[in-house]
């Protein structure tokens, strides 16, 4: 048994500081201390924290019921979870996956009887450029292949604790294939709030007289934060979190309204499936990213920033928290940055588990403690954010982009790129090429291109963006990545002329299913429907009549969801549809409706009731209907 | 005047509510009889569809071997099939059964139920077996129409027909689809 696992309850939430275990907005990082702890939340836990907090014990079951890496029930003392997006797949993450239930005998989804080990699927784990990968205890194992299989499945029925695996297991590489202008000579850590610091000018005179040295400290810090706007403004950023809204216009908002308190959030919960560009950021250039919030910081007039990390990237916790005390170490965070008034300092939060909470009001919901449901936009964030405060939140990469526009300038920023898609971008290439990881362009950039450098050019099409983006066919290779054109978080899947893309539509059905919060009806239920028809067409029971309420289904969504999640849920298929037309024709074996089960099959629970055999106890095949 | 929509109507795993609800047109069902000309229905007791018709109205959901047989018959002879009310739609009420198995259902019911005599599952050849599970008519064939509500009303259902007589795509008003 895991050392770990064995502390009593009580004992461990003793020791966790009592301010953070009377604080509902705290419940969701507590469960997941406890969950590492124990592999489960026990009910006694539950139990505790809901009277400390005062809250009902239903809230807390609420968040066990939606983060996917929170379990009311114990797993082993050893929990895998297979990565299960169309890369994983593409590489045999199903077949290793069935092979190590079979080595371990344990069934998928299910703890062994001894209590040791567990195995799941989970969606995408951001390792898509070095599948097929795994969470093993919540740390990535990445290059999975048959022999890392046996391996584990040795180290696991020999109790060998984590430590003690090979350490090149869950080596993550960040696979930088391609440098452009911001990355090829990163800003060193300091050189952008620096900068904007220093907009503030020199300190005048007349400050000196009319104003005491505090007020005169305060003005000069409010000074470069307006001039660092500016200069944000001058670059034309645009969000990377796949929206593309204004930075300049979010971040003024911010500094307008009018609160005691501004937040600022940075993204990184990174769900869309082939994205990993947030990972190889906050890995190596993380100075960046927490430069680029500070920054804000300073022109919005916050103190705290806050960064939400997926639960995948828990690994990633050791080395940020060091980036952190490194930076205030050297005056760059906490109070008194660089010896002037700016004060700023950055708290880590996790998710546990939820695609939805990349969108942008779930994640404030899930900081505070909350299930991850996205609320109506209005009031916005700016306005109304984080804790009701004006809160900005911006995606890792728009932060990075942030600390190259304070150091270098924004005429300089909007230099590169397209009209209306100014910088760089980082692109996530992942799936059947011969080099997949990062690459650096300038906006604007072909699929072509990149299909070239990173040697995919026999591809018969390619995932733009995440299942949420878009699916193009060789015919749109000419297509630019921008905002004007193929707009998404710069996430390509490639897939060559073996692949039968339907694979790629049912996985991104099955996924869309699965992370539905379940808010709003049309998403619940559409993305089951759909998963259902996709399901349908698999068995070759699908019809044209199908195909049309499929996409009857999917306008529906697209006008009727509640967020962004169930009105892109659909794009897979009616892109595909129109796109990939042969892999929904070529499974259908009628032009007529048929059920998606076998009609007799259905009579044989009671046929065996029954003991009958008369014919009237079967449905003849000749049954398919007849259209009028 | 042109020519009568013939109209078939049946009740599969439903209540004959909604059969109940289309009566509920009262006296304008005089008005409704010169426009519309029933063939196979509860309401006049003709046991097939005799020949092809505009549009058939299926209330009930699908829970059986003879359920499946008419609902073919009509998807066969109605150039319209409109699945009506809850059962029909969702396989409301009688899809219950559908959280359990057949053989938990058919025990409680006729071995295990107070003061049954003879107990055992019944597998009289007139009975028609069932499905394991209860469907809405939409898994088994191509529905044109949905007609919801638990029942539809009667104004539902008088929209709905001269709607379609009068050669539009039937789409019912909020009022008449607004049941809290």
């Amino acid at each position: 048994m895991y050392p770990s696992l064995t502390i009593p309850v009580p004992d461990f939430l003793d020791s966790i500081p009592v301010e953070h275990r009377k604080d509902p907005h705290a419940l969701l990082q507590i469960l997941i201390q406890i969950q590492h702890a124990y592999h489960h939340v026990p009910k006694e836990a539950a139990k505790r924290l809901a009277e400390e907090m005062g809250v009902p014990l239903v809230r807390v079951q609420g968040l066990l019921s939606f983060y996917s890496f929170l379990s009311p029930e114990p797993q082993g003392d050893y929990v895998i979870h297979f990565s299960d997006n169309i890369t994983d797949q593409m590489l045999g993450n199903r077949g290793l996956a069935a092979h190590l239930c079979q080595r371990l005998g344990v069934k998928l989804g299910e703890t062994r009887k001894d209590g040791r080990v567990s195995v799941h699927f989970t969606s995408c784990t951001g390792m898509c450029d070095q599948g097929p990968a795994a969470l093993v205890n919540y740390l990535p194992v990445t290059n999975l292949d048959q022999e890392r299989i046996e391996r584990i499945a040795d180290l696991v029925n020999a109790q060998i604790p984590l430590q003690d695996w090979p350490p090149e297991f869950f080596t993550v590489k960040s696979q930088i294939r391609r440098s452009d202008v911001v990355f090829r000579k990163p800003i060193e850590p300091g050189e952008g709030i620096r900068a904007s610091l220093e907009r503030g000018g020199a300190f005048l005179a007349e400050w000196a007289e009319d104003l005491a040295p505090s007020d005169a400290r305060k003005h000069h810090l409010e000074r470069g934060g307006a001039e660092t706007l500016k200069e944000i403004y001058r670059s034309e950023l645009r969000g990377r979190g796949g929206a593309g809204f204004k930075t300049g216009i979010k971040w003024e908002s911010v500094r307008d309204a009018k609160s005691s308190d501004h937040y600022v959030l940075c993204n990184a919960d990174e769900g869309e499936p082939g994205t990993f560009k947030d990972r190889v950021l906050l890995t190596d250039y993380a100075d960046m990213v927490f430069e680029g919030m500070t920054i804000c910081g300073h022109a919005v007039g916050s103190k705290t920033g806050i960064l939400y990390l997926r639960q995948e990237y828990w690994y990633m916790k050791e080395h940020l928290e060091k980036v952190l005390s490194r930076r205030r170490e050297a005056g760059l965070l906490g109070k008194g940055i660089l010896g002037t008034a700016l004060d700023f300092d950055i708290e880590l939060h996790f998710g546990a588990g939820a695609y939805i909470c990349g969108m942008e009001t779930a994640m404030i919901k899930s900081i505070e403690g909350r299930r991850g449901i996205p609320r109506r936009r209005w009031p916005l964030p700016v306005h109304q954010g984080y804790l009701r405060c004006p809160t900005v939140v911006n995606n890792v990469e728009t932060f990075a982009a942030a600390t190259v526009i304070s150091a270098k300038g924004g005429a300089w920023f909007a230099h590169n790129g397209t009209g209306q898609s100014t910088g760089t971008k980082l692109f996530c290439v992942s799936g059947d090429c011969e080099r997949p990881g990062i690459y650096e362009y300038p906006w604007g950039v072909s699929v072509h291109e990149v299909l070239r450098d990173c040697g995919a050019l026999d591809a018969q099409g390619v995932q733009v963006g995440g299942p949420s983006g878009t699916m193009i066919n060789t015919r749109e290779f000419d297509r630019s990545a921008c905002f004007e054109d193929l707009v998404g978080t710069g996430t390509l899947m490639i897939f060559g002329p073996q692949r039968d893309m339907f694979e790629a539509v049912k996985n991104f059905a099955l996924f869309f299913q699965h992370e539905s919060c379940g808010l709003c009806t049309p998403c619940r239920v559409g993305t089951t429907l759909l998963a259902n028809y996709v399901r349908k067409f698999e068995k070759g029971c699908g019809s044209p009549v199908d195909l049309k309420e499929m996409q009857n289904i999917s306008g529906l969504m697209k006008t009727m969801a509640h967020c962004g999640l169930g009105q892109t849920a659909n794009h897979h298929i009616t892109e595909s549809i129109e796109k990939f037309p042969a892999i929904w024709k070529g499974r259908m074996k009628t032009t007529e409706f048929i059920p998606a089960f076998d009609l007799d099959g259905a009579l044989e629970e009671a046929r065996n009731l029954t003991g009958r055999t008369d014919p009237e106890a079967h449905l003849a095949p000749d049954h398919a209907p007849m259209e009028a | 005047m042109a020519e009568k929509l013939k109209v078939a109507t049946c009740s599969l795993a439903g209540c004959f509510g909604c059969h109940m609800s289309l009566l509920d047109v009262d006296e304008r069902l005089l008005e409704l009889l010169e426009i519309v000309e029933f063939d196979r229905s509860p309401i006049n007791d003709i046991k097939h569809i005799s020949q092809p018709v505009d549009l058939g109205l299926i209330e009930g959901g699908v829970c059986n071997a003879e359920n499946i047989h008419v609902l073919h018959e009509f998807r066969k002879m109605c150039k319209i099939l409109v699945a009506v009310g809850e059962c029909g739609i969702t396989g409301g009420i009688p899809s219950m059964r559908n959280s359990f198995t057949l053989k938990e259902c058919l025990e409680e019911a006729f071995v295990r139920g107070a003061g049954t005599e003879n107990a055992h599952i019944p597998d009289d050849p007139e009975i028609p077996l069932l499905l394991d599970k209860v469907r809405p008519l939409h898994h088994i064939v191509k529905i044109d129409y949905f007609l919801p509500g638990c029942p539809p009303s009667a104004e539902a259902f008088l929209y709905f027909l001269t709607e379609l007589m009068a050669g539009r795509d039937p789409s019912l008003p909020q009022e008449l689809i607004h049941f809290d």
